[in-house]
């Protein structure tokens, strides 16, 4: 009887092995392996394609702490995720409650395809028309507001101004994704409980603060860490529209791994803030399912 | 081994972190289809940076290679901008993948010599007696590194003043400026009226024109610093800040390409009189713009010098010996007197021979466009370029450096190069 019992276990445990082992092998080579390099190539000096190559200890770490240059795109990088992800939630638990609430179908179905569209098209293609779009001379944006005696707004062309641009630009893009996330966790909520309300009369904003929000707070919270991750991660955007500029004003921590991995020819340095970006990126999930214990109900 | 590890890596990273960029570029296809070799035929592949007329016309030349012998067949593949294609040749070279030829911007030679990726083309030059004299003076000088020959002059460009003959002529100016006073009193004359007198992008191609017109070079001899941490450094600022506060001067946004570009817009609709800009935009400008454009050389404080501009053709090692045969053979093509008179009439380029001013073809082209003679004249002015690995970091550094003395206040000029001076020093310990 034990015998028997091991061999099933024997063989439950080799069908486990050999069913999770694609997943294991992909995960190994494309994320384990290549985050232990990143870590090990960090540690040398010297170019992509050259032969030499030297051990320098933590110098990489040093120079980029010392780097004003990397305070300043960390810094930006924080403004661009806080700027992008408060602005598109918010945005996105309006948009989603309203078309949630609406009886229009068909308005309904407009208003969702609209916001929807600009997530599928290219990044590249939508930084190129907002290029055309913001240009302070001769740009549509400013044209109008030229006509509504607003005056020109400076856009991408100063320092001031081109981190909201650029902002603003992804949260047009961005926005339709997570109001589709929103509303599919709307409609997950019970009537019952909107019934109920209903009939104590309560007031709609207190129905939304009391009810609805706190229904859906785990899909807030899940769509906040995915969306400040992405938001760490901004590179298209920037490398098509504004290169960093003006004066490192939307200079961010890829396109700065970037410009040190393949344009200076220092892959060490680009490695050392790439592990800079890993550390945060964990961080900043950690955080966040820490507070989702307190503060978030699950059904 | 390692090397290719990393460029996984990073390739890696980059497809994680960018998704929907740089899709669909041309990926080295399989070996052509079958083509009509008798097996013999040596393949090589030529990567090249430009896009839609002036790319058609780089294929029909090599297109014509293909066609003029039977032993060498090359595949021109499309690689980009500069930037993209120096970026994805960096890959390829740490994957082993590298092409046997390839167009790239003169900037990054330091960066592919320094680590021993080019092939020193002096031999071919001592076994064949190759006439390198007949290329301009001041062009070869980019295409060498430590005293290796390591390029041949190509898609060769240098900065430019242009300007509307017709607004000129309207408001009474009768020559280009020649020096920065008559530039500064030219664009008083012109600006007026939702018309700004000059216009120039804010990047460190014209600066560095701008100031080595004032006497200043990128790097100091020793090569341990800049060259230009005096008034001829400060000049080109208080010039264009001086302008701007009178109001004369029109600031394309943007960066880098983006920047010309929007520079070349506002001159074509008539809102700038004048622009500086590269030499190989002369075609494009005189088919966009309705009105008579004029070329001029930039205007000088003290020296006439320019920055070089442009791409060379290079030849990439870690490839047989019959492939750099094959690919010797068609840089020569490339840089013959009879492509490059081609070269130079279908894309604004410079004519990179002196051979070409002699033909025919060539007299015919200035005789149709005088504004190319202005260009072909100034070529002599290049000045001797330095490429070491730190250029594209130095380049980088002046630009942001000089738009924050332009762009924001409380910024001197004194600090702005102060800063630049404290910063490329430190590229070099």
């Amino acid at each position: 009887m034990k015998k028997k019992r091991s061999a099933s276990e024997k063989r439950d445990r080799l069908l486990g092995v050999i069913t999770a082992a694609p997943a294991a092998i992909l995960l190994c080579v494309f994320t384990v392996y290549p985050v232990i390099y990143l870590i090990y190539r960090s540690l040398f000096s010297g170019s992509l394609i050259s032969a030499k190559k030297e051990f320098v200890g933590v110098d990489n770490y040093k120079e980029i702490f010392f780097d004003q240059t990397f305070h300043k795109v960390l810094t930006n990088t924080v403004i661009y995720t806080v700027l992008f992800v408060g602005l598109t939630m918010v945005l996105a638990i309006l948009i989603a409650v309203w078309l949630n609430g609406t009886r229009q179908k068909k308005l309904n179905n407009m208003v969702e395809a609209c916001i929807f569209t600009p997530h599928v098209i290219s990044m590249v293609s939508v930084s190129i028309v907002f290029l055309w779009l913001m240009e302070p001379d001769t740009g549509f944006f400013n044209m109008v507001l030229t006509k509504l005696g607003v005056g020109k707004y400076p856009f991408l062309s100063s320092p001031k101004t081109a981190m909201i641009s650029l902002v603003l630009v992804m949260v047009w893009k961005s926005v339709g994704y997570y109001v589709l996330l929103v509303m599919a966790a709307l409609q997950t909520v019970p009537v019952s409980i909107y019934e109920a309300a209903e009939l104590d009369n309560t007031s709609k904003v207190r129905t939304f603060f009391k009810i609805t929000l706190p229904m859906i707070s785990p899909t807030i919270l899940f769509t906040c860490v995915v969306a400040s991750i992405a938001s760490f991660k901004i590179f298209d955007a920037v490398n098509v529209m504004t290169q960093g500029g003006p004066v490192d004003s939307t200079n961010t921590l890829v396109y700065y791994i970037y410009a040190y991995a393949f344009r200076y020819g220092k892959p060490g340095i680009a490695c050392a803030a790439g592990v800079v970006l890993l550390i945060l990126v964990c961080v900043m999930t950690y955080v966040q399912f820490g507070v989702s214990k307190n503060k978030v109900h699950y059904q | 081994m390692r090397k290719k590890t990393l460029a996984m890596l990073l390739a890696g990273m980059a497809v994680l972190a960018l998704p929907g960029c740089g899709s669909g570029t041309g990926e080295t296809a399989s070996v052509a289809d079958g083509s009509e070799s008798s097996g013999e035929k040596i393949e090589i592949e030529f990567w090249h940076c430009m896009g839609s007329a002036n790319g058609e016309l780089i294929e029909q030349i090599t297109e014509a290679f293909n066609e003029s012998q039977d032993k060498i067949y090359v595949k021109a593949v499309q690689q980009g901008s500069y930037t993209e294609a120096s970026t994805k040749m960096q890959a390829a070279l740490a994957a082993g993948e590298a092409p046997v030829v390839a167009q790239m911007e003169i900037g990054s030679l330091g960066v592919f010599a320094d680590s021993g990726q080019l092939v020193n083309l002096q031999k071919y030059v001592d076994a064949e007696n190759f006439d390198l004299d007949d290329f301009m003076p001041g062009l070869l000088d980019a295409s060498y590194y430590n005293g290796e020959l390591i390029a041949l002059p190509h898609s060769r460009s240098l900065p430019v003043l242009y300007y509307n003959k017709d607004q000129f002529a309207a408001a009474g100016v009768e020559n280009p400026p020649e020096t920065w006073d008559e530039l500064k009193e030219a664009a008083k004359t012109l600006t007026g009226d939702g018309v700004y007198g000059y216009s120039c992008p804010l990047d460190q191609w014209y600066y560095t024109s701008l100031m080595m017109n004032a006497g200043g070079t990128i790097y100091n001899e020793d090569e341990t610093g800049i060259g230009f941490n005096n008034e001829s450094g400060t000049a080109p600022l208080y010039l264009w800040k001086d302008m701007i506060a009178e109001g004369t001067m029109h600031v394309p946004s943007g960066q880098d390409y983006n920047s010309s570009e929007a520079c070349r817009n506002v001159f074509a609709a008539g809102t700038a009189s004048m622009i500086m800009q590269s030499s190989a935009q002369l075609k494009g400008l005189e088919e966009t713009c309705d009105f008579e454009v004029g070329v001029a050389a930039i205007p000088m404080l003290t020296d006439r010098a320019y920055p070089a501009g442009g791409s060379n053709l290079m030849m990439f090692a870690g490839h047989s010996e019959e492939e750099e045969a094959a690919g010797w053979e068609f840089l020569k093509f490339m840089t013959n007197t009879e492509n490059a008179i081609t070269w130079a009439n279908g894309t604004g380029y410079l004519p990179v021979r002196q051979s070409c001013t002699e033909q025919d073809s060539y007299k015919q082209m200035v005789a149709e466009d005088p504004n190319l003679q202005v260009i072909t004249d100034n070529v002599q002015y290049c000045a001797e370029a330095t490429f070491i690995p730190e250029y594209a970091e130095t380049k980088d550094i002046i630009t942001n450096e000089m738009q924050k003395c332009i762009l924001e206040d409380n910024y001197t000029p004194e600090e702005a190069v102060q800063s630049m001076a404290d910063q490329v020093a430190e590229l070099f310990q």
